[in-house]
């Protein structure tokens, strides 16, 4: 075992290449390595993130969902309440009018019963002035017996 | 590998001296001042070969940050990933410089380890004698103990160097004469203490290191020597001995992987927890 210079001369050509590999190569290595851990690291944050908002979209459809459902329910509940409302209303005017046609209809009736009546009642009296007439063979004076005659109409 | 062992090495001293002996260049009159330059050509080429490798991993990095890594840029990023979650994990405060220092270090004693993965005869015999007319040259810079013991005095001063930065002139002074025992009487005892555990750090860095490489790879030469011992006289032996080192090369190779990337790893991991030792305040205790 000889020791010498070489000793020396191993430590400068040590030290060289420490000092090289320091200055220019490892950071050649480190930073793009660095970056891309980074880039990883961000992209990983970013899916993390993009899961929690997918996890709270649907929570917010989920929510919408049953608002609309809700919503539809009332609409529907409503939509019959008026229905009903309007078939009850249509009912009730059907009916009145109804009834009202009856009425006049009725109210025609009694006045034209009585018209007839009233018609009938004075050629009864004309017929009952024209038989008696006949049965005296003279003429009745109408104006004198007048009085007669609407007392016969009356009591018919 | 048999074959160039029983045409090679007259005798197994020759051998195995062969291939532990270094390449050296001495430049000055006192031994101490040579080089061993088959060692520094290994970590010179395996740090460009590392610093290559990072260059491209950039590169297809940066090209990439939109897309979804595919292949060696995924792998890459694993293994900067897994360096850098050690360091996160035994660091409080974070540093721009542990991490790198960890890959560097992890790779680079790794890529030096790994050459002994490679037929022993390969580099020293085949290339380097045969093709470059060099006698000696060592295949693995980390059984050298001068890498070991240059990278683990790097390591040294840096973590001196962050100690200094992080807690002050004070703070470090504190440290080498009020701890363990916070009293004035007793600081030269203190003193002695922390200097015999600041110097134990590089040396068992560098001697763990050395003597796990150096023990495998003699191993190997020794397997190696194991085709020759036996091959010598007769082709069946020469047959039987070659059979034999690859049955056993296999298996110590395969074993040796795990100590390629342990001593590897340890290096890496103790040279992470002295700098976050030394980024640690202890002036609470």
């Amino acid at each position: 075992m000889n020791l010498n210079a070489t000793i020396l001369a191993q430590m400068i050509v040590f030290a060289v290449v420490v000092w090289v590999t320091m200055k220019w190569l490892w950071p050649m290595i480190a930073e793009p390595i660095e970056k891309r851990q980074q880039r990883v690291a961000d992209g990983l944050a970013a899916a993390e993130r993009g899961q929690k908002d997918l996890v709270a979209a649907e929570s917010r459809v989920q929510q919408l969902v049953g608002d609309a459902r809700t919503r539809a329910l009332a609409i529907e509940q409503q939509a019959q309440a008026r229905a009903n409302e309007i078939v009850e209303s249509a009912k009730q005017t059907a009916q009145s009018e109804g009834a009202r046609l009856l009425e006049s209809a009725r109210a025609q009736t009694t006045l034209e019963s009585q018209k007839a009546r009233d018609e009938l009642r004075g050629q009864v009296a004309a017929l009952a002035v024209s038989g008696a007439e006949r049965i005296l063979e003279r003429e009745i004076d109408p104006r004198a017996h007048a009085q007669l005659l609407d007392k016969l109409a009356a009591g018919l | 590998m048999a074959a160039e062992a029983t045409q090679g090495p007259a005798s197994v001293t020759e051998y195995i001296q062969h291939h532990l002996t270094n390449w050296n260049w001495q430049f000055g009159n006192n031994p101490f001042w040579s080089l061993h330059l088959d060692s520094l050509l290994w970590s010179v080429s395996m740090g460009l070969l590392f610093m290559s490798f990072m260059y491209i991993a950039g590169r297809m990095a940066q090209r990439s940050v939109d897309e979804v890594p595919t292949g060696l840029q995924k792998y890459i990023e694993g293994v900067v990933d897994l360096i850098d979650g050690q360091v996160r994990s035994s660091l409080h405060t974070p540093s721009k410089l542990i991490t790198p220092l960890a890959i560097t270090i992890f790779c680079l004693i790794l890529l030096m380890n790994s050459i002994d993965l490679f037929p022993v005869d390969l580099w020293s015999t085949v290339i380097a004698e045969r093709g470059a007319g060099l006698e000696h040259f060592k295949s693995v810079a980390t059984t050298d103990p001068n890498i070991t013991i240059g990278t683990a005095l790097s390591v040294f001063v840096l973590v001196q160097y962050y100690s200094v930065k992080m807690k002050g002139v004070r703070g470090y002074a504190s440290e080498f004469l009020l701890h363990p025992f916070n009293t004035w009487w007793l600081c030269w005892f203190n003193f002695i203490l922390k200097v015999i555990e600041e110097v134990a750090r590089p040396v068992s860095l560098a001697l763990r290191l050395f003597g796990n490489m150096y023990a495998g790879e003699l191993i190997m030469i020794l397997i190696g020597l194991f085709a020759l011992s036996l091959g010598w006289p007769t082709h069946l032996g020469a047959l039987a001995g070659w059979v034999g080192q690859v049955i056993l090369g296999s298996a110590w190779g395969l074993f040796h992987v795990i100590i390629v990337l342990l001593q590897a790893f340890i290096f890496m991991m103790l040279t992470i927890v002295y700098l976050s030792l030394a980024h640690e305040r202890t002036d609470s205790h």
